[in-house]
């Protein structure tokens, strides 16, 4: 790539700072969202109607961006210093009103800002950055955004106690959002001159590698994604257990994942995979102790063995990065997110309060994401080098050809739906012609 | 007297004509917009149309669904069909306001028997591209041929005779007559197609024992 900088040693902390607030802005905002639309007195359906139109987005934003990828490699620093800016103004609004259209366009608007501030900060960090600073990096901003996402709670339930019904999230969302602006001056200092241009691959090297670490990353976060979903429901309706252990719970997770941050960062890649064997336990543990109390214990062991997990595939991108290209990587992984995201929260919706089902499918899920990992990544298979790019390989052009023929296929009958809908309207006018021709004449 | 009646009865004629004039410009005005309301339809119909069938082509949807290639394009079709009935409309508005009830009878049994006509050409168009079809893909021979399109022929006269101004016991004796005609000829061929073959058999014994 040619971008990274000799020394990053001010833009690494100038990340980490950018992260640290975040941390507690994203707490007191995002993270009390759900709650403010229950406040102003918005059902199940109001709630994930809000949710599902925001997933929508960033999936979109996320494809365009990787198609066009340009957009991203022009005055980084304005782009990313004005969406971030705007997605922190946003918050200043939400309270103002209790119209569900209008908090649904404005968390949409701020899920869009967001959904570029997280490329740009990707494409930052895979641009500028060599892959064991990456590794750095990842870790103490995950760290650093977990300590103050546990600041944030505590000052967010401690304002939600003391302050009055009605300007409470006033107050709340206005201090998270001046918090924001704080992580928006860490970004004004950082140096990102050297992106501008970034140069865009022609074309991928190894298609097959990418297509591997993308479709085994897509597996485990929606499996990830899908336990979040369902764990909390699971707990206060199936186990009957109380409400503070829902919170206790977050927090238990949130500080096993700052340690995990700091523990799995400096690890090889072969030292992840342990981590992402381990985590099939998590939902088996979860479903069959059925004690509630001991969850605190399986949360603090969920986080920190899914922290390395995840970690293990934003490292593989970060060394696919060299051939792959920061623009291409940074995009892709935001678009992988947004997808398991997608797709979990859809599951979620589908599978409902069938938690026997969704455990099963979470596990199957957690060992089809370590199936692929370990056979088809040669970085971290089992199996010898050249049979996991043979498996990549095969795994690679099977989908290639089942997404043509699915492609192809679906052309066809979007095509003869719309011949279909065409001759519905034609004829539809032509009868609507001559029933008025009829009722004159009659 | 004379002369002052002549005066009396022209004025009367001319203020006649005066207000029948001032009386018809409103109608002539309403057929103006009424005429140009029309045209504009018809354009956006025939831009819209022309788009959406063109877009979604139709006419090689159908020939690839039905394997049939018909010699009109369904999309000019469907676009003058559509023409005609704000024509139709447009026409049927000028004539009530203008002329009144009386020629809006007559307009409307015009149309009924132009529908007829234009029913019995469509039906003949249909019996024929199915007569074409079928000839076409069982290669049917030369006697046959002649004896489908005979028949073809005779269902196309009765309909003919139904639309003609001859008079009702006229109509219903040659319809009578054609259809006696043509369930005859089809008795007829039923029992050669099915039975040719016996019946041969029989006129052979039949001659040689003559012989």
């Amino acid at each position: 790539m040619g971008l990274k900088a000799p020394s990053a040693f001010g833009l690494k902390w100038f990340l980490v700072a950018e992260s640290f607030f975040a941390g507690a802005y994203i707490a007191l905002t995002r993270g009390l969202f759900l709650i403010f639309l229950v406040s102003i007195g918005q059902d199940v359906k109001g709630i994930s109607l809000v949710v599902l139109l925001s997933s929508f987005l960033p999936v979109i934003i996320g494809f365009m961006l990787y198609r066009s990828p340009r957009f991203l490699v022009r005055k980084v620093k304005l782009k990313l210093s004005i969406f971030h800016l705007s997605e922190r103004l946003v918050w200043f609004f939400m309270p103002l009103t209790t119209n569900l259209l209008i908090i649904s366009l404005l968390y949409s608007l701020c899920i869009v800002f967001s959904s570029f501030i997280s490329t740009f900060l990707t494409f930052t960090i895979y641009g500028l950055l060599k892959e064991e600073e990456i590794k750095e990096v990842t870790s103490k901003r995950t760290a650093a955004s977990n300590i103050s996402s546990i600041i944030g709670f505590a000052l967010g339930t401690l304002l939600l106690a003391i302050l009055g019904e009605t300007e409470k999230f006033l107050y709340i969302f206005l201090l998270g959002a001046l918090i924001g602006i704080l992580s928006t001056i860490s970004v004004l200092f950082m140096n990102l001159s050297r992106l501008e241009g970034a140069e865009l691959p022609k074309g991928v090297k190894e298609p097959e590698k990418i297509f591997s670490v993308s479709t085994f990353f897509i597996v485990f976060l929606l499996a990830g994604n899908l336990l979040s979903i369902i764990w909390t429901p699971y707990l206060m309706t199936e186990l009957n257990g109380p409400e503070f252990l829902v919170a206790s719970l977050s927090l238990a997770g949130t500080v096993s994942s700052i340690a995990a941050s700091l523990f799995w960062g400096k690890r090889s890649l072969k030292s992840l995979r342990v981590g992402l064997i381990l985590n099939i336990l998590s939902p088996i543990l979860i479903l069959f102790i059925r004690i509630p109390y001991y969850h605190v214990g399986i949360s603090i062991y969920n986080s920190f063995v899914y922290t390395a997990a995840n970690f293990l595939g934003l490292f593989l991108f970060a060394r696919y990065n060299e051939w792959f290209g920061a623009v291409k990587s940074s995009t892709l992984i935001i678009v992988v997110g947004n997808i398991a995201q997608l797709i979990a929260a859809i599951s979620g919706l589908t599978l409902g309060a069938n938690y026997l089902l969704s455990f099963v499918l979470i596990i199957a899920l957690y060992c089809g994401a370590l199936a692929l990992a370990i056979l088809t990544v040669p970085e971290i298979a089992v199996v010898p080098e050249p049979l996991a790019r043979t498996y990549s390989l095969v795994l690679y052009r099977s989908s290639l050809f089942g997404y043509r023929v699915a492609i192809e296929i679906s052309k066809e009958t979007i095509l003869t739906i719309f011949r279909i809908i065409t001759l519905t309207v034609v004829f539809t006018a032509l009868y609507l012609i001559y029933r008025i021709l009829w009722a004159l004449i009659m | 007297m004379f002369r002052e009646g002549g005066i009396t009865s022209i004025s009367d004629i001319f203020n006649q004509i005066a207000s029948e004039i001032v009386n018809f410009i409103p109608k002539i005005l309403i057929t103006l917009v009424i005429i140009l309301i029309a045209i504009a339809i018809i354009k956006v119909l025939n831009f819209l149309f022309r788009k959406l069938l063109g877009i979604a082509k139709i006419d090689e949807f159908f020939a690839k669904a039905t394997g049939i290639s018909i010699p009109f394009s369904i999309t000019n079709l469907l676009i003058y069909l559509a023409d005609l009935g704000i024509i139709l409309i447009a026409l049927y508005s000028i004539v009530d306001i203008c002329a009144g009830p009386t020629y809006t009878r007559l307009m409307a049994d015009v149309l009924y028997y132009g529908a007829r006509i234009a029913s019995v050409i469509i039906i003949t168009l249909i019996i024929f591209a199915s007569f074409n079809l079928v000839v076409r893909r069982l290669r049917v021979e030369t006697r046959l041929r002649g004896y489908m399109l005979f028949i073809v022929m005779l269902l196309i006269t009765a309909m003919l005779v139904d639309i003609t101004a001859l008079s009702d016991p006229v109509k219903s004796a040659l319809i009578m007559g054609i259809s006696i005609g043509v369930g005859i000829s089809l008795g007829v061929f039923a029992i050669w197609f099915f039975f040719h073959e016996y019946l041969d058999k029989i006129l052979e014994k039949k001659a040689e024992s003559q012989t």
